[in-house]
């Protein structure tokens, strides 16, 4: 800590005055911020690391060392501060979450571990005999659950990173998410909600550059259009926000549906909308339906792929209604077939590609290919395939430079 | 991915890694050999703290700080014998890996700020403030910021993580805190 400090006292120095005041409350605010969290391996710090082989679907995988057999090895901090940041800024309760994370850790750094050894090996195991080891089936730890849906991308160009399997809980006032298509009357697009109860605001607080206009004529309650900042989006749409008069706060986002000429339309069937009793929504229009309804995801399973030149595919499944809001601020959106289900490709303005399908049973997947391997993108559409049908690449893949 | 580590799949019947087939048995078990064990150990106590902090200047957010930083760690971990340069490395990994958290967070970002609009914080109004400010910049001046002025790195090193010139840095620094200063001052005099 020392050091740190005589580092920070040499890097005073040189601070131009200017601008002491915003930097002294820079540094308060990341204190606050870094305040309690776990920054070394200390007491209090707590293995998590789980005993025996990583499973996934039943399926032996890599091998993760049991702590009691190697009590030197990086540990992965769940002390105080991983428990007390339960609730973060948002609210939102991450202990879930920080365990899910930790155990995909622990995988990671197990696969990271073993790939040191093959990829590198040291003088000293060159030449040496193997070590006779007996192997034991040690005792299973299931990263998905049982009955959790999967895809793989059986593609010869993207190599697979580990999979990661967070959990969260909800809080008891978890907003509600519900997606529309919306196709006729001059809209052709996505509309997405997002539904909060007893949170009436008297203004947005979107905390940067964004524009907020408040609507006048509004049926009930205020309303307020928010456009993004310009600079952050390729097409800046705006949200609709409308603080209703029971206290809830209904938040709107589109893709398509706002244009010079559809604006008002697509205002008016917004503020047009009402609570519904079999959902939370009801819009007035009979061209407008529901594609999901549902409170944020409990469940997010991601696996980054990686292109053997460049590029990223994210793949995701999750239980959360609000995947389809991936297509939201997307310029283009067109009908695609993703392991046999309907779905969307959306494009982006810097040239990202975000895909979305309905996996059934109320999951959703998501494919987030990165601008780089956009060409690509019906491709890697075409590769996800449900894990029972894996095809796993038989032609070793050189690894990214 | 330059800073990756080699990526193992999971999801499939024989694991893969980087896409060569592994037949189950004896050595899929980490073979690790007790001198990378103990570089990757000294590595990691050497340089999680840092790494966490680090994070928390490029993200404003400790969990999620956390999570990149041993992301990072071990992906630095992992290719220690083959680089010279481990700590400039790990640098680089981390404002990497928060730039493209910055990158695909975006929309879920502005999810959260909508569901928790007009929810208290658990931190103070001030702090609030700063990270609101904070999050506004592009993710370069953020990253220039934030590194120099909590982190202390020196622009040089700033320099190379960002892959730009010592004096991009600069400007960077000049228009950060500068828009800094502008939103936080709108921010009080509202």
């Amino acid at each position: 800590m020392s050091e740190r400090n005589d580092r920070r006292s040499a890097g005073r120095a040189d601070r131009t005055t200017e601008h002491d005041a915003v930097i002294e409350r820079l540094r308060s605010a990341l204190e606050e911020v870094a305040m309690g969290a776990e920054l070394g391996t200390g007491p209090g710090v707590v293995d998590v690391r789980p005993a025996g082989s990583v499973t996934v679907a039943g399926r032996t995988t890599v091998d993760a060392p049991a702590a009691s057999e190697e009590p030197d090895a990086p540990t992965i901090a769940i002390g105080a501060t991983a428990s007390t940041s339960g609730h973060d800024r948002s609210g939102r309760h991450r202990t879930g979450t920080i365990l899910g994370v930790a155990a995909a850790c622990a995988a990671l750094i197990g696969g990271a571990t073993w790939a040191l050894s093959q990829r590198s090996p040291s003088p000293v195991d060159e030449g040496a005999p193997a070590p006779d080891v007996t192997v034991e089936e040690p005792p299973m730890t299931t990263i998905l659950g049982a009955g959790d849906p999967w895809f793989t991308l059986a593609s010869a160009n993207l190599v697979p990173g580990a999979i990661s399997r967070p959990e969260r809980f909800p809080a008891d006032n978890e907003p509600l998410f519900q997606s529309w298509r919306v196709v006729g009357d001059g809209l052709d697009g996505f509309l997405f909600a997002t539904i909060t109860a007893d949170r009436a605001i008297e203004r947005p607080e979107v905390g940067d550059a964004s524009t907020v206009d408040e609507l006048a004529g509004v049926p009930e309650g205020r309303a307020w259009l928010v456009f993004p900042p310009s600079d952050a989006d390729a097409f800046a749409a705006p949200s609709l926000w409308w603080s209703r008069a029971d206290g809830s706060l209904w938040v709107f986002d589109e893709q398509g549906l706002y244009s010079a000429v559809s604006s008002n339309i697509w205002i008016d069937l917004v503020l047009g909308s009402e609570q519904g009793s079999g959902v939370p929504i009801v819009l007035p229009s009979a061209n407008a339906t529901v594609i999901s309804v549902g409170i944020t995801s409990t469940v997010v399973i991601t696996q980054q792929y990686t292109g053997t030149t460049a590029g990223t595919v994210d793949l995701t499944v999750t239980d959360g209604a609000a995947a389809p809001s991936a297509l939201a601020q997307a310029v283009t959106v067109e009908p695609v077939t993703v392991a046999d289900r309907e779905g969307w490709k959306g494009t982006y303005g810097d040239g990202h590609v975000e895909v979305v399908w309905n996996v059934g049973g109320g999951w959703w997947g998501l494919l987030g290919i990165s601008t780089e391997l956009a060409e690509q993108a019906d491709g890697i559409i075409a590769a996800v395939a449900p894990t029972g049908d894996a095809v796993i690449p038989a032609t070793p893949v050189a690894p990214p430079p | 991915m330059d800073d990756d580590p080699p990526p193992v799949t999971v999801g499939s019947a024989t694991p893969t890694v980087y896409g060569v087939t592994l037949v189950p048995g004896d050595h899929m078990r980490p073979r690790t050999t007790d001198t990378g064990r103990s570089a990757f150990d000294d590595f990691y106590r050497t340089h999680r703290a840092d790494a966490v902090r680090w994070a928390i200047a490029l993200v404003g957010d400790r969990a999620v700080a956390e999570e990149l930083a041993q992301d990072s760690l071990a992906a630095v971990g992992a290719k220690l014998r083959t680089i010279d340069n481990p700590a400039g490395y790990l640098r680089r990994t981390v404002v990497n890996r928060a730039s493209s958290w910055h990158r695909s967070n975006a929309r879920e970002r502005r999810r959260l700020r909508r569901a928790t609009a007009g929810q208290p914080t658990s931190y103070t109004s001030e702090t609030g403030e700063m990270l609101d400010a904070l999050s506004a910049l592009p993710y370069r001046q953020r990253a220039a910021v934030t590194l120099r002025y909590w982190s202390d790195w020196t622009d040089d090193q700033i320099a190379d993580a960002l892959d730009c010139a010592p004096s991009t840095v600069r400007v960077l620094l000049h228009r950060g805190l500068a828009a800094l200063e502008q939103d936080l001052r709108e921010e009080d005099a509202r």
